[in-house]
């Protein structure tokens, strides 16, 4: 009887031991998936931050070119406007040919502003969106497993 | 004869509580690495699928970031905007790369891509 037990004991260990063999190599693999996963998220997030602060530089360098353009073309505008009101027989034509023109450009380059700001603000929303869990990721799906009743 | 039996006994049932006591560790491990698999977003790993094939191999890129960015910054940069689209590239990538290795080594294999890709 002690011996009928001793032998069941072993033949259960046995097949615990090989239950517990086959789950550790799972999880072994499930810790690789987990360590390659996150490796790729950092790497997401670094690259993300950089394409922000490439974003920021940009959106500054058409800013400040927008602005420095608009500077010289108005001093550059303020010659023959400031000689021909200096005129009297062109000064009142000069004046009003100057306000329109004034606003023309003042709408170009505060166009121009308001297209970079917007461009980059979608820029910014799209690159700050969350990364795709791979489950919603209908391109990246596995083969899915058959039924059990399959196996 | 008896004092062996007992003692076999005594060292089987040993081995029985141990072997349980890490199975029950094990499954708390189980449940940590599932639940940090679910947080981190990646899929569980792909069950063994019946067919009547005796034998498949099958290969799952898990760094499709990594590779990309190792050709080009830009590569990366645009994986991280559309990861579909990456490991699309990626795994047809690799596909080709895999059927030219395997010539090389007088491998006759038939290699394919499963899944939506």
């Amino acid at each position: 009887m002690v011996a009928v037990i001793a032998l069941l004991s072993l033949l259960i260990a046995a097949g615990l031991i090989v239950d517990v063999q086959r789950r550790s190599w799972r999880v072994q693999r499930q810790n690789l998936r987990n360590e390659a996963a996150v490796s790729e998220l950092q790497l997401i997030a670094q690259i993300r931050s950089q394409l922000a602060a490439g974003q920021t530089i940009a959106e500054n360098v058409v800013e400040g070119g927008t602005s420095t353009v608009r500077a010289v073309h108005k001093g550059i505008a303020g010659i023959p406007f400031g000689i021909l009101e200096s005129i009297p027989v062109t000064r009142d034509t000069t004046r009003i040919v100057r306000k329109i023109h004034d606003a023309i450009s003042d709408g170009v380059y505060g166009g121009i502003s308001a297209t970079n700001k917007a461009l980059h603000q979608a820029a910014r929303n799209a690159s700050s969106k969350p990364q795709l869990k791979r489950d919603d990721d209908v391109a990246g799906e596995l083969p899915k497993d058959l039924p059990d009743s399959q196996k | 004869m008896i004092f062996l039996t007992v003692i076999t006994l005594i060292l089987s049932l040993g081995l029985l509580a141990w072997a349980l006591k890490l199975r029950a560790q094990l499954v708390v491990l189980e449940g940590q690495s599932n639940a940090l698999s679910a947080r981190l977003g990646s899929a569980p790993p792909v069950k063994s699928v019946a067919t009547d094939k005796p034998m498949l191999l099958t290969i799952e890129i898990l760094n499709p970031v990594e590779l990309a960015r190792k050709e080009s910054w830009f590569a990366g940069a645009f994986g991280t905007l559309t990861p579909t689209l990456l490991r699309r590239i990626v795994y047809t990538r690799t596909l080709t790369i895999m059927q030219d290795q395997l010539l090389q080594f007088d491998v006759k294999a038939d290699v394919q891509l499963q899944g939506d890709i």
